[in-house]
């Protein structure tokens, strides 16, 4: 009996050594075909894998034209955050997977390519190559890379190389677009640095995709208050901090912000209700300085005659 | 322009203001998305001085993308492109991170070879025939 229930053990482990979990749902082979291909040149597979992401994703730009934006000479290569900067700079989000093949699995189900960094070298001599991934089968993997389009890699290869350099990957998503999985705090700081290169309407599509998700988690509110703000869509923006609001009473960021817009439209005294309270809520935190200099400027403001609309206490 | 004495002479500006207990610079209005989450983090410091340190994070790497064969105009474009967080990961390290471009295979070639040529050098092995002992 025992020796039975060892060898089912044992039949067990090496089932799961030979096939990989995928993530449920998801198909057992798997080619994203439509992705285009660059052939790389020397050094350069930097811009050519990112230039593949992007064109996947319906940003169409030449890996020569991202050259400037990503190639190092010095080092011959190309930063890991700078690819992430120079997709948001062709209007993407650039979100980073957390390091597990089922979320890579993930993405490639929902229809979008992911690029690794890889080490082909060792931990101590390091050769780093940067591909993406187009696909998967039972016990392969599907990549776009260096000068072959179609790289048939063992996987047992592919997850040597690819956990030599930290599991690391990021995905390109159309602003509005929502990864596969994923968690509201990565995402508000991956669309927190897009927003700072977006347009004001690209911002707005990325916070109001994280609100829709995650609509008790103020950050994605906050976030769209302020591009709606940028917008010139003030109303909007005064619902989306009353919603953060609404998710978190205490978050002195969304408060002050509100009280900051209803002072500019002359309401005066429902703009000092607000800045008095993000002053309490933020005494000790490290907006505390931020929130009392608005609080400041609001309090030495000269009472006018209110507009009509205002809100009442 | 020898960019660490320039952040040597900030960091002691800022110093100053700091022993001197007053904020720095206090910014009043809006406060950002990026701002707001990096004070919800929970290591994080006041946020107007976390402004500042950026400030001096992306100067700091534009100079090195600049020592790096970057062209000045595009090295600001790149340092713009990155976030708080992502400069303050970059700023001094610029050289240590690794950089995707299939050049470690080449580094290392080189590196076997040097090797080789100081060992043949100094006599401990015969590989090369240009000298002999």
């Amino acid at each position: 009996m025992r020796v039975v229930a060892a060898a089912l053990l044992a039949l067990a482990v090496s089932g799961c050594a030979g096939a990989p979990q995928r993530p449920p749902g998801a198909p057992e082979r798997l080619e994203l075909a439509a992705v285009p291909f660059f052939a790389q040149d020397r050094y350069q597979c930097g811009p050519a894998a990112l230039a593949t992401l992007l064109g996947a994703s319906g940003a169409s730009v030449e890996p020569a034209a991202l050259v400037a934006e990503v190639y190092l000479p010095a080092r011959r290569g190309s930063l890991q955050l700078e690819l992430l900067a120079a997709a948001r700079r062709h209007d993407r989000l650039a979100y980073p997977l957390p390091p597990d093949p089922l979320a890579l699995d993930a993405e490639l189900a929902a229809g979008r390519p992911v690029l690794v960094l890889q080490n082909f070298g060792s931990t101590g001599s390091p050769a780093w190559h940067y591909a993406v991934v187009v696909g998967y089968g039972p016990g392969y993997r599907l990549l776009r890379s260096g000068l072959t389009e179609r790289l048939r890699l063992n996987e047992s290869r592919f997850e040597g190389s690819w956990s030599r350099a930290g599991r690391w990957a990021f995905v390109a998503l159309r602003p509005g677009e929502l990864p596969a999985s994923g968690a509201a705090q990565p995402y508000a700081e991956a669309a927190s640095a897009f927003e700072a290169v977006a347009t004001a309407e690209s911002a707005a599509a990325a916070y109001a995709a994280a609100t829709g998700r995650w609509p008790s988690e103020p950050a994605g509110w906050l976030g769209l208050g302020n591009a709606r703000e940028r917008g010139g869509d003030l109303a909007g923006a005064e619902a989306a901090y009353r919603a953060a609001l609404g998710a978190a009473p205490g978050y002195a960021a969304a408060r002050n912000n509100l009280a900051e817009l209803l002072s500019r439209r002359g309401c005066l005294a429902a703009a000092r209700r607000e800045i008095r309270r993000a002053d309490g809520d933020a005494a000790g935190t490290p907006l505390a300085t931020a929130v009392a200099a608005t609080r400041a400027a609001i309090e030495a403001r000269e009472a006018v005659a209110e507009p009509s609309g205002c809100p009442e206490p | 322009m020898n960019f660490p004495f320039t952040r040597t002479v900030l960091g002691l500006t800022l110093g100053t203001f700091l022993l001197a207990g007053m904020p720095p610079i206090a910014y009043a209005g809006m406060i950002g998305t990026a701002t707001a989450i990096a004070a919800a983090a929970p290591a994080a410091r006041d946020a107007d001085l976390a402004r500042v340190q950026a400030g001096l994070a992306r100067a700091d790497v534009r100079a090195q993308l600049e020592r790096l064969g970057v062209e000045p105009a595009a090295a600001a474009q790149r340092a713009a492109a990155l976030s708080d967080a992502e400069l303050a990961r970059l700023a001094d390290r610029l050289d240590a991170l690794p950089a995707g471009g299939d050049a470690g295979i080449l580094e290392f070639i080189g590196l076997v070879f040097i090797v080789l040529l100081i060992l043949d050098y100094t006599g401990v092995i015969h590989v090369f025939n240009t000298h002999h002992h």
